[in-house]
């Protein structure tokens, strides 16, 4: 179609339009955003509502008066507190120490000496190891504390000559100071 | 054509287009016409007509800008109309064919411009141009130009800004009408003849397009004019007797006919002369013009009993009424509310207002 309208009126006319639609793009959103408005308001006034209800709750029990524990809530407590105590203290009583000596105990470990049990205490400065086991004959288990006293990291292995009165399945004890 | 479709499926909602009245502006009168788009079809809405004192506006210029102003006002006031596609009579137009290169046609525009001196003889700075594609090939593309100066264009968009009324777009009067009269897709030519008071359009249509045009100075005035004379009447009685009789010829009406027979005659050789023009010359291109299908009646004068009839005989053509509804996809049970002889007055503003519907 031949449109003798200028060239700068057609543009106008365009711009005039994209504002219109603009507008109109506005009106939208407003009226959507007054809708969401309006549909999100009984949801607002409900979880408010809630909110009151429960303050009111939690304001009420506060004020309850609390019953005294008796004897064993409070030994549980006690003890409770003493374990987490411990753990949290670990690092700072150098307990770390017991990873490398139990990866040195069970590197000189042969596969057919079976540890039952490992006590660990620290006591003026020196660590004493326990280990209890099993060794399927007194040649294996004196060969295994000679392993460990060959360890540089252990000071002192001892085991008891009582140890060796079994000739097979033999139930140890081993007595070991830690460097 | 994506266009088309787009607005075919995605149609621009009614409430960011402003709909806009078709308004036909002659020498002597202001047609107005809208359409309204229902869920069944179009319908007609407000329409009517305003006359235009002599004087003001001459030969398509408008010669008294304040008269103008204050009719437009009250039209505006009157009718709440404040968007309007505006028909520019063709006297004031350039109307040619040009052929493009494709090569270093990077902006047909500029290229048209730089050719514009050699069809209009204004500065190419004082001149508005637009144009429509007619046909392409491998070298060149082929398109139709329309070009008025720049003033009167402007002398316009000044009165219709200051009366606040939006202008989409200014328009060929024959354009309009083909619009309205030829119907959509039909790619055959037709010539169609505006018949108005005071001035005889004619333009020729070809593939759609309006390819020729031009104006005789005679209309249907000057045939009343003719009675007044012979018959020694009032100018009133004069076109009463024009309408009552007309061109058919019996007993009683034999002395209107022989003196409307003076005026028609003229007229019809004028436009006898163009169709012979139009088969006897070869285009811009040096081809054979396609050849006239039928001629096409429109405008009030149309309406005069017997001139196609006439105009038929006379140029051995097949010569008929325009239905300036035909592009209108009217509701099947509607009838607009418009005479259809009242309705052959309005072609021109019916095209603007369908441009409403197809272009918006």
């Amino acid at each position: 179609m031949i449109n003798l309208l200028p060239v700068e009126e057609k543009k106008n006319i365009a711009s005039k339009y994209h504002v219109r639609m603009f507008v109109f793009y506005l009106y939208i959103a407003g009226a959507c955003f007054l809708m969401a408005l309006f549909a999100l308001l009984p949801s607002y006034f409900m979880s408010s509502v809630g909110e009151n209800f429960a303050s009111a709750k939690l304001e009420s029990l506060k004020n309850l008066p609390v019953s005294v524990p008796d004897k064993e809530t409070m030994g549980a407590i006690k003890d409770i507190n003493m374990k987490i105590s411990l753990i949290e203290n670990a690092e700072k009583n150098n307990f770390s120490i017991l990873d490398k000596v139990v990866d040195e105990i069970i590197s000189r470990k042969m596969p057919d000496i079976k540890i039952t049990d490992i006590n660990y205490e620290k006591k003026d400065g020196v660590k004493n190891i326990k280990l209890n086991g099993v060794a399927p004959n007194r040649e294996r288990l004196l060969l295994f504390r000679q392993m460990l006293e060959a360890d540089p990291d252990f000071s002192s292995v001892d085991l008891p000559i009582s140890n060796f009165v079994k000739g097979e399945n033999i139930n140890f004890d081993l007595n070991l100071t830690a460097k | 054509m994506s266009h088309k479709m787009h607005n075919k499926f995605f149609p621009t909602p009614k409430y960011l287009s402003k709909p806009s009245f078709g308004l036909d502006i002659s020498d002597v009168s202001i047609k107005f016409l809208e359409f309204l788009e229902t869920r069944d079809g179009v319908r007609l809405g407000r329409f009517g007509e305003r006359s235009i004192p002599s004087g003001i506006i001459e030969s398509g210029k408008i010669a008294e800008p304040k008269h103008l102003k204050d009719i437009l006002l009250s039209l505006s006031k009157e009718e709440g109309i404040s968007s309007v596609r505006v028909s520019l009579p063709e006297e004031q137009i350039y109307l040619f064919k040009l052929k493009v290169p494709r090569e270093g046609a990077g902006n047909i525009r500029e290229m048209i411009e730089l050719s514009l001196e050699e069809y209009v003889p204004i500065p190419p700075a004082e001149v508005v141009f637009d144009y429509e594609l007619l046909q392409e090939d491998e070298q060149n593309f082929e398109v139709e130009v329309a070009a008025i100066q720049k003033s009167v264009i402007e002398s316009y968009l000044y009165i219709f800004k200051d009366c606040g009324l939006v202008v989409p777009s200014f328009e060929l009067e024959a354009q309009a009408l083909a619009r309205a009269v030829v119907k959509e897709g039909d790619m055959d030519a037709y010539m169609i003849l505006d018949c108005g008071n005071n001035r005889t359009g004619i333009a020729i249509i070809s593939r759609g397009i309006v390819v020729f045009t031009s104006t005789l100075d005679t209309g249907g005035e000057m045939l009343t004019k003719l009675i007044e004379k012979n018959f020694k009447v009032t100018f009133t009685e004069a076109e009463k007797m024009k309408i009552k009789y007309g061109l058919t010829r019996n007993t009683e009406n034999q002395e209107v006919f022989s003196t409307l027979l003076n005026g028609v005659s003229i007229l019809r050789d004028e436009i006898n002369k163009h169709f012979i023009y139009w088969h006897t010359t070869r285009g811009e291109d040096g081809k054979e013009r396609p050849p006239i299908k039928k001629i096409i009646l429109c405008g009030r004068g149309a309406n005069l009993a017997g001139f196609s009839e006439y105009l038929s005989i006379g140029m051995h053509q097949k010569v008929e009424l325009a239905d300036v509804w035909s592009n209108v996809a009217l509701p099947a049970d509607y009838i607009p509310e418009i005479s259809f002889e009242e309705s052959m007055g309005y072609a021109t503003a019916i095209g603007l207002a369908l441009a409403d519907l197809k272009y918006d």
